[in-house]
């Protein structure tokens, strides 16, 4: 064997496992990432599974601004410092958010209320429809033969509240309805709503 | 001889998607120097997905040209709008899936069946190296299927409820007068994406006597109209009996009435009905031979549609 094929050969060697040293570098470097992102993705998930604030991470997602006005002013920046992470600037930014929100609403005319409420304008209705502003208590739902949703009234009790009823018929079809929609007056967000079908 | 390398994971994902983010590039116009591309489970393209499939979220960032970390945003949130629903442009306002925040790749359940359009929205702060930005990802598209008929009718508890109203229809039908049962099926989502089946009973029907029809109440509780990371209950079918024909003079058919026909088709969700296994049921039959379950409506599975206010 001649110097020169030797060398060739180390070479060969040398490079081989080179490439080997660099493939298992590699891997304990995605290996490392990878750990790091689930441990990140598991930190997120118990966060926001957090037994005290998840009912009302629930609660905030489906109610937004009206689930901040029925909060405490402390007990809203303890859950926005919850939902935000504890980023200060965007805690001060959703109550500011918030703040701008209700002068917005007291700001509104009928005509953009009933827009939110998808109320049509009264030539165009089909059915026989009712908007009165309440508070809140059960006897809302009793009166229209609905259950009273125990949750959204136990949370927004006495509290002023857009009832938006309806009933008529299903179109092309003798099936009677009647419907039942509550909008939050001071944010006029959506609260709850419920169709009743009523068949033979 | 040369041996180009690096320790990117980058060649796990095996897909060629260079064609489809160059295509992205023209969603993002407000964003400077950083473009994101959204995917859910690998793919930007529209899914369609059951409610307890994952949804697994993954976003890129890098520089338009070149230089720059785009690991120095403030902040990182996915918003989610109901297909055809515009976006906010506040990053923080409006509805999104709050448990991925700040996080790049998230694994999650659907949480709300419906049509969905989901973008990341990604704020640089001016502190950063390329001064204040927002990057806007591309749209990803997902359909979150309401569960199928026939998934919902091998449920044990929905099969008991079924057999609470037959019971229900027979025992309170006698010479004086017979009502009909009804409940609502609902995919109730906790917040880890569990999804079980409830029966939400509706009030009984009122007692009537032939030759009146008897009726039922069934009430049906709409879903959140904005999407909700935190699940809920999702109203997937209805339920009602035909009561017996025993102590009424003739016969009648046992199969849906033109009512019930038109609630389905309308409310765009499957429904059933419970009445005798027989094609015909006729003064004096029998009540004990059980019931039959028909499929009410086109659909086998519910399309969202707003309940709201009835016009």
């Amino acid at each position: 064997m001649g110097a020169d094929t030797y060398i060739y050969n180390y070479k060969i060697k040398l490079m081989k496992k080179l490439f080997i040293l660099l493939l298992i570098s590699c891997s304990i470097q995605v290996m490392a990432q990878e750990t790091q992102r689930n441990d990140k993705n598991q930190n997120n998930e118990d966060h926001y599974n957090n037994p005290e604030y998840a009912p009302m991470g629930r609660l905030y997602a489906a109610h937004f601004d009206a689930y901040l006005y029925v909060l405490t002013p402390e007990r809203r920046k303890d859950f926005l410092n919850w939902y935000y992470q504890g980023n200060k600037n965007l805690v001060e930014r959703r109550e500011q958010l918030f703040e701008d929100r209700l002068r917005e609403v007291e700001a509104m005319t009928q005509a953009q209320r009933d827009s939110i409420m998808k109320i049509p304008p009264t030539e165009e209705r089909k059915s026989i429809t009712n908007v009165k502003l309440m508070n809140m208590e059960e006897q809302i739902f009793s009166e229209h033969m609905f259950v009273a949703p125990k949750e959204i009234v136990h949370l927004f009790r006495g509290y002023p509240v857009y009832v938006v009823s309806t009933k008529g018929k299903l179109p092309n079809s003798e099936v009677e309805t009647s419907s039942i929609a509550i909008y939050f007056q001071k944010t006029m967000n959506w609260l709850y709503s419920s169709v009743i079908m009523t068949t033979h | 001889m040369f041996v180009l390398a690096s320790c990117s994971n980058d060649f796990l994902n095996i897909n060629d998607t260079t064609t489809e983010k160059l295509e992205n590039i023209s969603f993002n116009t407000y964003n400077e120097h950083f473009e994101a591309t959204l995917e859910i489970n690998s793919m930007t393209s529209k899914q369609t997905l059951e409610l307890w499939e994952s949804m697994n979220i993954g976003l890129e960032i890098s520089p338009k040209s070149s230089g720059g970390d785009p690991n120095t945003y403030s902040d990182l949130r996915y918003q989610i709008v109901r297909r055809g629903e515009s976006f906010t442009t506040t990053p923080d306002s409006g509805p999104e899936i709050h448990p991925c925040h700040n996080n790049k790749n998230c694994l999650r359940k659907p949480m709300q069946p419906g049509e969905w359009d989901i973008r990341a929205i990604i704020v640089y702060p001016d502190t950063s190296e390329f001064g204040a930005q927002t990057v806007y990802s591309n749209i990803v598209e997902v359909d979150v299927l309401y569960p199928d008929i026939d998934n919902i009718l091998s449920h044990h508890d929905i099969k008991t409820a079924m057999d609470s109203i037959w019971d229900a229809s027979i025992d309170n039908a006698d010479s004086t007068g017979h009502r009909e049962f009804g409940f609502a099926a609902y995919a109730v989502v906790d917040h880890t994406g569990t999804v079980e089946y409830v029966a939400k009973m509706a009030p009984p029907g009122t007692k009537v006597s032939c030759p009146s029809r008897a009726k039922v109440n069934v009430p049906f509780d709409p879903d959140y109209p904005t999407y909700n990371a935190n699940g809920g209950w999702f109203v997937i079918a209805w339920f009602h009996t035909h009561p017996p024909h025993t102590w009424c003079e003739g016969c009648r058919d046992t199969e849906p009435s033109d009512e019930d026909e038109a609630i389905s088709n309308d409310r765009k969700m499957p429904g059933v009905l419970l009445d005798f296994p027989q094609n015909e049921v006729c003064t004096d039959h029998s009540v004990d031979v059980g019931y039959k379950e028909i499929k009410i409506g086109s659909a086998t599975r519910r399309t969202y549609t707003d309940f709201g206010n009835i016009p």
